[in-house]
Order: structure tokens, then sequence, then C-alpha cells
């Protein structure tokens, strides 16, 4: 089988027995088709809006590290972080219709990990308010002597300091600082207004470097 | 299988729904050996079936086949079944012949295993792998 | 108490603020208190250590166990209601293909050709020729294959199909390409005649 510049129309171009056949393979200038690993987000998304589970596994395999590393770092817990992501995934393939703009596909997978993560960490602890003078008692979950990914000592410190954060500006902090969120969606996120985002990311911020100083 | 249930009075419904079992293996390994089939496909109710695991185990002393992705289903008599098969295709073959193949493959298996007519076999292919297109 | 979020709390012993110290150094303007305050310059430090943390969290290097992906997209087939399917002429008994799994097909097959990339694809089964007085019995243009062994006649679909093309490529020659594979896609891979294909080009892409 040629290039596919050789294909006529109406032409079958299949082996012709019965049971077997194969798309013409293409020569080496014109590829086989990308796998969907290579296509836009719009492309993906209105493909798995339809039901394509290829479209939807890439779409998976393109944002899962990055909503698993916002889950781990808001909840410190591996086993919590996965579920989040599995939660969100298996959520958004149900809603696919739903989301009628391809851009809001990647804020809605970051909107709906956040509020997840928050309810996690609300059924978590009691409901008084944490203050500075108490930040919450660092149960370790996430340290594992075997995990190789904390051999930074800088990314430990960060990470303690992140729990003296509460939920709500560890979620601000890590949208913008770690994951680049605009202002305007972590504020739809949290429900208020982006110039209160921006104050609570400058408390966050100065909290962090606080606990992060050398005086501890 | 000559194991003697435990229980000497076996329900009929028992008789039946091992019946049903034992068809369905049948179909299912046959469908499995099928070229073109990569996969059986369970859907919701394959879950079902699973519960009914130590009732067929307890009768015949044999481990529960894999059977999630085809359904069996016994006439009044007992003497005949309906097939439901479930699959996966593999991308380098026609979905027509595959389904024939394996309508006819399975009639021919729960026949010579079971001694049940098989009134009819509806195939549904769910899914096609498109990994060999793309290797 | 509630917490006066504009009022800052970390009180440095000289009486500045690390929040005064932060925003010096967004503003990029140190100041010469700053810069000799012994407090001040380990707060300094602090917000140094949490610029460069912050710079190791945008590549964070914790990944999510491997088998996560398989066991999403495990649970995602169990979701699948059983959708629509295309009958396929086996002969007497039933055997249908979902419409779903047609339709990823056709898109992979649009794909195959250089500059095209399919979105949305439709595809729909047409009335049986033999009842339908309008159908001609020779327009099928693909060619043999599949078992037919039904009603005499193979059964047709209709394809819908929207494209974005890549900037530059000649369309028709394209269109017609396209229009191939998918005829030729249904009846190698398939066994149905694709009698009517559609095809809209809705984007250009550039790359």
């Amino acid at each position: 089988m040629d290039g596919l510049s050789t294909v006529q129309a109406g032409e079958a171009f299949w082996s012709g027995e019965v049971g077997r056949c194969g798309l013409a393979r293409a020569g080496a200038v014109h590829a086989t088709p990308i796998p969907s690993a290579g296509l836009d987000d719009a492309t993906l998304v209105v493909r798995a809006r339809e039901g394509d589970l290829a479209a939807f596994e890439a779409l998976l395999r393109r944002y899962q590290k990055r909503i698993y590393q916002l889950a781990l770092r808001m909840t410190s817990n591996r086993a919590d972080a996965e579920d989040v992501v599995q939660e969100v995934f298996v959520t958004a393939w149900r809603r696919m219709p739903e989301i009628q703009r391809e851009a809001a596909f990647s804020g809605w997978l970051y909107t709906t990990a956040t509020n997840r993560c928050l309810t996690l960490l609300r059924g978590r602890r009691p409901v008084s308010e944490l203050d500075d003078a108490n930040p919450p008692v660092a149960d370790d979950p996430m340290e594992d002597p075997e995990s190789a990914a904390q051999t930074s000592a800088q990314l430990e410190a960060l990470t303690r300091a992140l729990r003296v954060l509460t939920d709500e500006q560890r979620a601000v902090w890590l949208l913008r600082e770690a994951h680049g969120r605009s202002y305007d969606e972590i504020a739809h996120i949290i429900d208020t207004t982006p110039d209160a985002v921006r104050g609570r990311l400058f408390r966050a911020r100065a909290q962090l470097a606080e606990a992060m100083s050398p005086w501890h | 299988m000559n194991q003697q249930p435990v229980n000497q009075q076996v329900s009929s419904r028992t008789v039946r729904y091992n019946t049903e079992v034992a068809a369905a293996s049948a179909a299912a390994d046959a469908a499995r050996a099928t070229p073109g089939v990569v996969r059986l496909q369970p859907g919701l109710w394959g879950l079902v079936q699973q519960l009914s695991r130590e009732m067929w185990e307890r009768a015949t002393g044999t481990r529960y086949p894999d059977i999630a992705g085809v359904e069996a289903t016994l006439d009044a008599d007992g003497t005949a079944v309906d097939l439901d098969i479930s699959m996966v295709l593999h991308s380098g073959h026609n979905a027509t012949a595959v389904s024939a193949a394996v309508q006819e493959s399975a009639r021919i298996a729960v026949t010579a295993l079971t001694g049940l007519a098989v009134t009819t076999v509806t195939t549904h292919i769910t899914d096609i792998d498109l990994a060999p297109l793309l290797a | 108490m509630a917490l006066d979020r504009t009022a800052p709390a970390h009180e440095l012993p000289c009486g500045r603020h690390v929040e005064d110290v932060l925003d010096e150094l967004d503003h990029g303007t140190v100041s010469g208190h700053t810069r000799s305050c012994a407090h001040c310059t380990t707060a300094r430090h602090g917000i140094e250590a949490l610029n460069e943390a912050t710079r190791i969290l945008l590549d964070d290097p914790v990944e999510p166990e491997p088998g996560l992906v398989d066991r999403i997209m495990s649970a995602v087939r169990v979701e699948i209601r059983h959708s629509e399917g295309l009958t396929l002429p086996t002969g007497a008994d039933h055997a249908d293909i979902s419409i779903r799994a047609v339709a990823s097909l056709l898109r992979f097959a649009a794909d195959t050709v250089p500059g095209a990339r399919a979105r949305h694809c439709r595809v729909e089964p047409l009335p049986d020729p033999e009842t339908d007085p309008g159908a001609g019995a020779g327009a099928g243009a693909g060619a043999g294959a599949g078992a037919g062994a039904g009603a005499g006649a193979v059964p047709a679909v209709r394809i819908d199909m929207t494209l974005t093309v890549r900037y530059g490529t000649p369309l028709e020659p394209l269109l017609e390409q396209v229009r191939a594979q998918l005829v030729a896609a249904m009846a190698g891979h398939i066994g149905l005649e694709a009698r009517t294909v559609n095809l809209d080009v809705v984007d250009l892409w550039d790359e």
C-alpha cells in the first residue's frame, strides 16, 4: 500500500480478505495520524464530549499530573489526592456534554479539584477557625522515607510551611503561584472578588516567607 | 463434573442458574478465541453476576468462570438458551465478519459443551481498539 | 475573633512587618533600612527561600502512581451506558456496534489525511434501499467486504463530520481524500456502506 496521495475517491484500500484490513500506511513524509496525545484541547474536548474514549484518555493524561499535584499539596495525603483525581475525571466524563466552551475545560478541572479538596479538608478538622496562633498540627501522611520526590530540602520546607496556611489561603497560593491560574479564575473558584484574591495571596506569601525564614 | 453438591436438594433455580453460567462460560471462551476479539466488555450488570459466585462454586466444586460481558438466558424448558455478548474489536479486523464468526463459534461451543440448543446469539461491539493502527 | 485580613501580623522586632519587606521586593526597591537591618534581612532570606521553592513547585517532581490512569479509564468504561448501535449484517442473529466506537474509527481515518483533523462526527443509519424506492441499488461506492447475508443489500449510513484543516492545504483534494478514507473505513473495518458523507471545515490551524 502506497502513500496516501495515491488513494482515489471510492477506492477500497484494504487487503480484500474478509475479516482483515488496515488503513493505508502512510509513506515517510505524511505521518500516520497524530495519536490523540498530540491534538489540541479544543479538538479533544469536542471528541470526548461525543463519547470518544481515546480523546478523553488523552485529556486525562494531559492534566492528571497537575491536578494530582494540586490535590497533593492541598491535602498532604497521596491516597486522598488520587481519590480527588479519580472523582474529578470521572465527573468530567459524565459532565462533558455540559462543557460548552472547549477553552473552559482546564478551568473546570481546577475548579472541581479545588472544591473537592476543600470539602475533604473541611471533613478532616474540627470546625473551629484556625489562626496564626494555632497552626494545624503537622501530621505527616505524606512523609515517606522512600519517596525520592522529596529530596529537595527547600521543597520540604515549603511543604511544611504550606500547612501553616488556612485551607483557602493554600488553595489561592497554589492556584496562583504553582499553577498560574488567573485572579479572575481563582476568584470564581473560591467565590470572591479578584481584589480579595490579591489580598489573600499577599497574606499567604508573607506567612509562607515567615515560616521559611532562617529563624525557624 | 461429577462433584456431588453439598446440599442434595439442589433447587431448580440453582440448577438453572448454574446451567446459564456454564453456557456463558462456553460462549465467553469461544468469543475470546475468535480472531479480532480483543476482550469481552462487562457492563454494570456484570457486577451482579459476581454475587452468585458462591452458589456456583459450592454446587460444582470448580472455580467461577470469567463470564463478564456474556449473558446467557435459559428458556422455560431449560433446553435452549439465548446468548448476549459484548466485546471490543481489534481494529485490524472487519466488525461484521468478526461478529458473524463469534456468533457461529459461540453456537457451536455452547451446544457441544452443554447440550443446549442456542436460539439466538446477539453480539455488541462496544469499542474498537485503535492501538494496532497506530503501531 | 475574626482575623482582620488587611492588618499585617508578622511584626519584626524592628517594628516593621514581613509584608513591608515583601512589598519592597515585589517592586524591586529595597530600602536602606532593609539592607542594614538584621531582622529585615532575615525576612528577606525567607522570601527568597520561598521564591526558590516556588520555582521548584512550578515543575513539581511528585507524580501519581502509574496505575491511576488505567483505574480511571476502567471506571469511565463502566459508566458508558449502552450507547446507540448500528446494526451489522451478519444474517439471522442480531449484531451491532456502538456508534461512538464507529465515530472514533472514522475520526482516526480522517486524521490520516495530511492536514486534516476531525472534530464532530455523527453517524446515522439510512433507510434500507429495498424498502426505499428513492435510493438506487448501485449507489454503493464502498466496494465489497462485509458479510452482507441479510437483506441482500449492505446497510447504509450517513456520516456528518466537521474538520479543522491546516492553513494552506488545498481543500478540494483534502476533502476528497477524507471522503475516500471514510467510505473505505466503513466498508473495510465495519462492513457498512457510507452512502452519504457530509464534510464541513470549521477552522484552520497552523503548525
